[in-house]
């Protein structure tokens, strides 16, 4: 089992020790220009420098859905990444003809936020050659509990800590908005979020060089289930670190879920965990 | 040269052959299982066959959307539902599931896959990756632009298929979880609540930054003026979005878009015809709309829908169920108010658009000056032999 880790940006600069990044199992980093998390992404350049400071196994996010014109970056950074010791976690399939190519297959974990939910996906994947998987975040509680009775020969990990995102757009809204109300000033992108007319929930909201995205009120971590899916076989635990201060000892409290103790819940969701199968409704 | 296919939607039966009619070379419709659009009236296995007999018989397609991401109970049933579709000589699936895709192999169907826009295909190895597991076409994420098109369209690893009329997600396909989060209706099964229409402000550290709404949302896709170029591009498929949408709406949409088709290949297309035929739709039922990514240029603010009311112009008023040559009778399925003695234009599928007098205007009950109750079957006397399927249309 691993308890994975997302570093910052800030983490480098900062002189301070992340408790987070010395009590994790792997260090999960954002590679620029390649990954939904632009904001708080590595240089390639740097990468070492993290390995150095922490000394961790290290996993690359590379999340990013590709453009024909993003495979310039792609393109020049993977080949060089692959021949490193590094697992990657990615969910556009420009990476699996890659990673194929580069006979690394085994090097790759699918991550894909919404795609991947049922047992019969991860065995048609295992058949093309990858075996190791994150499920996706809209899983519900029973279902992770199928792809785990189902697993055969592969690891299986899931987001256990985070806020989910929720709307990933290439329409940059937030520029958008501001190049119309040129009289705004904001502090930064720093606690900006989003409500609906009629809902209570403030909606984190973020948008980099690339995309716009929208992430849920309130930070997903189902404690009262970890141990349930360590104990049927769930080998990745990944913690979305980003809008959370790192003084908050989250690889700390998913250990503590993980060991079955309890946990104060009440700042937490369990987001769709125990959700039922939702159709739509007239 | 192949001439590019003009895909649309359809919700149920009618539809289907409207959609036909009226200038489709295909349609894509859903099973009462495993598509994305549930609140649209599917179909049954019955109604897909009855449709493929149709379609079939003016040498035209049908594709059925199984293109849910399923989670694990999702599924059950799945192989008899693929095999009873191949049975019935559907053309195609439109599937999102890599799963599904690959059982179509395995359980050795005719049918092709075609991938779905859910899974956001924007570049030539995740077009060789579906190649590879077998599927023959692959719907481009809206996000492309005309040039990113041309280049996937022209390294002809699959077919192409590319959005070009109707409502857009603001959102990369297949990545929105808004709808599930906030009303649980999920919008991968089927259940889209449109939650990026609503009206949003923004806020920093729980401040209200403007009382003006934040927009999230897209204006519809009207790509008429690219047609050119997406033909050019080797774009195999154009589709028109809305299984929801009304029987004028497609046809209208089907008409208006066949004839810059053909205005292409018989090089009679011109500007006069582009802008006038972008007037028709605009004129329709949509939201705003817009070119979307297949502008030349950046997406603006202009782009997206600002929340405010928009006045839908209701001028559909039905179509022709049944003529009677002998009495000259007309029977129509009413969808909105008809007046005794109003004129009214015919919209045909095999000849010149016409006017008509309605006259003797009668329900069931007896003989009418206004048929304004709830959608019903009325007739009148056209004065001029009318056939199934024309539509009704208000006169400005």
């Amino acid at each position: 089992m691993k308890i994975l880790y997302l570093f910052k940006e800030d983490d480098l600069r900062s002189k301070i020790r992340n408790p987070n990044l010395d009590a994790c199992d792997v260090i999960v980093i954002a590679v620029k220009y390649l990954s939904t998390r632009d904001d708080i992404a590595l240089q390639y350049e740097v990468l070492d420098k993290v390995k150095n400071k922490y000394n961790k196994e290290i996993y690359l996010l590379i999340d990013r859905p590709l453009e024909e014109k993003d495979k310039i970056a792609a393109n020049l950074y993977f080949p060089l990444l692959i021949k490193q010791n590094y697992h990657f976690l990615f969910s556009d399939f420009y990476y699996f003809i890659k990673a194929k190519e580069y006979n690394a297959l085994e090097k790759m974990i699918y991550y894909s936020p919404t795609l991947l939910l049922n047992s019969y996906e991860i065995e048609t994947l295992k058949q093309l050659g990858l075996n190791k998987f994150i499920i996706s975040k809209d899983c519900e509680y029973n279902g992770y509990l199928n792809i785990l009775e189902n697993r055969k020969n592969c690891q299986i990990g899931m987001m256990c800590f985070g806020y989910p995102q929720l709307y990933m757009s290439k329409r940059k809204m937030l520029s958008l908005f501001l190049d119309e109300h040129r009289d705004i000033k904001l502090n930064g992108q720093k606690e900006l979020t989003l409500k609906e007319s009629s809902r209570a929930q403030y909606f984190k909201i973020h948008e980099d060089n690339y995309l716009f995205y929208i992430f849920s009120d309130k930070i997903f971590f189902p404690s009262q289930a970890l141990k349930d899916f360590l104990d049927r076989g769930m080998e990745y635990f990944f913690i979305d670190s980003s809008f959370i201060n790192e003084n908050m000892p989250m690889v700390e409290l998913v250990r503590k879920a993980l060991n079955g103790e309890s946990v104060q819940e009440e700042n937490f969701s369990s987001y769709l965990l125990n959700q039922e199968i939702v159709y739509g409704q007239d | 040269m192949d001439k590019i296919e003009l895909l649309m939607p359809a919700g149920d039966l009618t539809r289907l052959k409207i959609a036909l009619l009226y200038g489709g070379d295909a349609v894509f419709i859903g099973g009462k299982h495993f598509s994305l659009r549930a609140k649209a009236s599917n179909f049954t296995l019955e109604d897909i066959e009855e449709g493929v007999k149709f379609a079939h018989s003016l040498n035209k397609k049908v594709y059925v959307t199984v293109n849910i991401v399923p989670h694990y109970r999702d599924l059950e049933q799945i192989e008899e539902y693929l095999k009873a579709l191949d049975k019935i000589h559907v053309d195609a699936l439109i599937v999102s599931s890599l799963y599904i895709i690959s059982l179509i192999k395995k359980l050795n169907l005719n049918l092709e896959a075609h991938v779905s826009t859910q899974v956001s295909a924007m570049n030539q190895e995740t077009l060789m990756f579906y190649k590879s597991l077998g599927a023959t076409r692959v719907v481009l994420a809206r996000e492309c632009t005309l040039s990113e098109i041309n280049v996937l369209a022209g390294s002809k690893i699959t077919e192409i298929e590319v959005f070009i009329h109707g409502g857009l997600c603001s959102s990369i396909s297949g990545r929105c979880s808004l709808s599930n989060y906030m009303v649980s209706r999920d919008a991968n099964r089927g259940g889209c609540a449109h939650s990026c229409r609503w009206e949003y402000h923004l806020y920093q550290d729980n401040q209200l930054v403007s009382q003006d709404s934040f927009p999230i949302g897209s204006k519809d896709l009207c790509g008429i003026k690219k047609v050119s170029d997406l033909i050019e591009a080797n774009v195999s498929s154009l589709k028109i979005e809305g299984r929801m949408k009304s029987a004028y709406y497609l046809a209208k949409c089907a008409k208006i878009y066949k004839s810059v088709i053909d205005s292409y290949y018989n090089h009679t297309l011109t500007k006069e015809i582009l802008d006038k035929k972008e007037n028709e739709l605009n004129d329709m039922e949509n939201r705003p709309l817009t070119e979307g990514y297949l502008k030349q240029g950046e997406i603006t603010s202009n782009d997206l829908i600002h929340v405010k009311p928009h006045n839908v112009k209701q001028r559909y008023l039905g179509y022709v169920d049944d003529y009677d040559e002998i009495t000259q009778k007309a029977t129509i399925i009413r969808k909105n108010d008809i007046r005794n003695g109003q004129k009214i234009k015919v919209i045909c599928y095999d000849q010149e658009d016409f006017i008509i007098d309605i006259n003797g205007l009668s329900d069931d009950q007896g003989m009418l000056e206004i048929a304004n109750k709830t959608e019903n079957i009325v007739y009148f006397n056209s004065g001029r032999k009318l056939k199934k399927y024309y539509l009704l249309e208000e006169i400005e």
